[in-house]
């Protein structure tokens, strides 16, 4: 846990120095991570070269940027964000993405709608039976339970930080977390 | 010596910590692990204490190793799945020297797909079904060429309605290329037509061509303008060898999806039996058959204008709205546009369909005749089907949601009948 919070706090030093026009500052962010930043793009879409285009527009804009942009002590939250926001921009420029099919990343969650939203969700996934390009055991999920299970299982995201990342109330987190445990379980025992 | 009293006193440490939460470790099954936050950061990032912590565990709870190994392994292949996806190092390298050039202002942001996603934003996406025929084709009011291409269509008719298993590029009355593949690739420069592995001068090519993709078949067409087109099944496409230099147009019975290079001096229009679609932008889908009553324009963005040649009724379509033309009057409204051209992706779609319309399209893909018995040609479904599977596992998947089952004919034709219980 240790580890983690040192982390953290190095990164509020790291992104004061980006911010002052410090270059190595900057060219070091990016060897933290570009890594977990692509393999957080592939999660949206098979398309590397989309996913490249996006990353480097990240760095672009936050390096044209640097001086309106304000302290941070989380770096791998604020990549991510602005990935997935650059993403999004493309998905809706193309229009056909199974993101945006997915009509339940855009719904607003009530709590008391729970019971709704689960069958809902149930409904949704019959339908989706999808095996777009992805391959092993994320390839029988939906787009959103790919977020979910990668920011949970491979990030390790703290559980406020994937509510803020996917616009949702943290029990209906827990619920496609759920969901996506049970479906990659069959696939897992197979 | 010292480090191991260390380590004993952090396990001490941890055992105290989960007791006092009251988590009871004792039957905790596959689930329940990969939902222990603790767990979950000892898989990801071992230390030693967490080690130690898991080992003293299982000694304690042997009847829990099992789930405890699953769901340990289950995670990292997770990770190890991730991991092969990786950016490699030379792609991060030359990622980052185009970084650096364009913070200099060396360079522009890259964008290999510049044109497809700056133009969508002007570009159009069709798709077009036409299910009545009119009896006539009416004469064209866009001048020569129009005039050219529709009494090309109209003189070659007869020749047009000829079945075929294989796809055929008709050149010239004499001249015709036969294409074996699944999914022909055809590309138009400005001297010669390439086909696999076939080249033909465009001087032994008369003014119009055809391309005549049969059922079970698709094809895709490159012009010389760039412009490229998927074509589906059961379709036939008539295009000029070279376009004008005032204007590019096409006709088709049947379905394609097109991206349309940008040329403001020669604006795109694809023609079908009773509308013309005049594209204003870069990118759009038309499916258009002859044989269906309905026929239906979906814009996915940018814009398109479809007249109707019998009542020179205009309509201007907006993103996500869909045209529908049934017996002379045509309709707009708003819709989910993916489900109109996703069969360019080898998908089928549907949202509340009928299924003797799916199974129609399915006939098409497939090359196969179906026969939808009347009882549940009404029902309505909804799903995805990947194209790629075969046949029969489709008429699976579709049984799985509806009850329905399917006989195969002596004669090749499968007949869709309700299901006996």
């Amino acid at each position: 846990m240790s580890d983690i919070e040192n982390r953290y706090s190095d990164d509020s030093s790291l992104w004061d120095l980006f911010l002052t026009g410090d270059e190595r500052a900057y060219s070091h962010i990016y060897d933290l991570y570009v890594h977990s930043l692509f393999c957080y793009g592939l999660r949206f879409t098979s398309d590397r070269e989309l996913v490249k285009d996006c990353v480097q527009d990240v760095f672009v804009k936050m390096h044209l940027n640097r001086k309106k942009l304000s302290p941070t002590d989380n770096i791998r939250l604020y990549l991510f964000i602005s990935l997935k926001n650059h993403l999004l921009n493309r998905f809706k420029q193309e229009q056909n993405n199974a993101y945006f099919m997915d009509e339940l990343s855009v719904l607003p969650v009530e709590p008391f709608e729970e019971e709704t939203m689960e069958d809902l969700l149930i409904m949704r996934e019959e339908e989706q039976q999808q095996k777009e390009t992805m391959a092993g055991l994320l390839a029988v999920l939906t787009p959103r339970q790919r977020e979910v299970v990668g920011y949970r299982y491979i990030d390790c995201l703290p559980m406020d930080e994937i509510c803020k990342l996917m616009d949702m109330k943290a029990q209906s987190v827990q619920n496609l977390l759920q969901r996506s445990i049970i479906k990659m379980k069959k696939k897992f025992e197979k | 010596m010292k480090s191991e009293y260390k380590t004993d006193f952090v396990l001490f440490f941890i055992c105290m910590t989960f007791e006092k939460l009251n988590i009871d470790y004792t039957r905790y099954s596959f689930k329940d692990f990969l939902q222990d936050d603790y767990f979950i950061r000892s898989v990801r990032y071992p230390e030693e204490e967490t080690v130690a912590f898991w080992q003293a565990y299982l000694k304690r709870q042997p009847a829990n190793e099992k789930a405890y190994r699953s769901a340990k392994s289950f995670l990292e292949t997770l990770v190890r799945e991730e991991e092969e996806s990786a950016i490699s190092t030379s792609e991060k390298q030359t990622l980052w020297k185009e970084i650096i050039s364009i913070n200099e202002g060396k360079k522009k942001a890259r964008r290999q797909k510049i044109l497809y996603f700056a133009g969508i934003g002007v570009a159009a996406s069709v798709a077009l079904l036409i299910i009545f025929m009119l009896p006539f084709l009416r004469e064209g009011r866009f001048g020569l060429q129009e005039e050219n291409i529709l009494s090309f269509v109209e003189a070659n008719k007869d020749t047009m309605q000829q079945e075929s298993t294989t796809t055929q590029l008709l050149l010239s009355n004499k001249k015709i290329v036969t294409l074996e593949e699944e999914e022909a690739i055809i590309t138009y420069d400005s001297s010669a037509i390439h086909t696999g592995e076939k080249q033909i001068s465009k001087e032994e090519v008369a003014s119009y061509n055809r391309l005549v993709v049969p059922k079970g078949k698709r094809s895709i067409l490159t012009f010389s303008d760039g412009t490229k087109i998927w074509v589906n099944a059961s379709t036939m496409l008539v295009y000029p060898a070279e376009f004008s230099s005032d204007k590019r147009e096409i006709y088709v019975d049947g379905e394609i999806f097109l991206e349309v290079q940008p040329d403001k001096k020669r604006p795109f229009i694809v023609k079908t039996k009773e509308v013309d679609v005049q594209v204003f932008g870069t990118s759009f889908n038309v499916s258009a058959y002859e044989s269906d009553p309905v026929m239906q324009v979906v814009l996915a963005s940018g814009a398109v204008r479809v007249t109707s040649r019998e009542t020179k009724a205009e309509h201007q379509l907006h993103p996500s709205e869909k045209y529908e033309y049934v017996q002379g009057l045509g309709t707009v409204k708003k819709v989910n546009v993916y489900p109109y051209i996703s069969w360019k992706d080898g998908l089928y779609i549907y949202d509340s369909e009928r299924l003797d319309a799916i199974f129609l399209r399915l006939s098409r893909y497939y090359g196969k005749d179906i026969v939808c018995d009347s009882s549940i040609a009404a029902l309505q479904c909804s799903g995805k089907l990947d194209l790629k599977d075969s046949f029969e596992t489709l008429l699976q998947d579709i049984a799985y949601a509806v009850p329905i089952s399917y006989i195969e004919d002596g004669d090749g034709k499968i007949r869709v009948v309700k299901e006996k219980i």
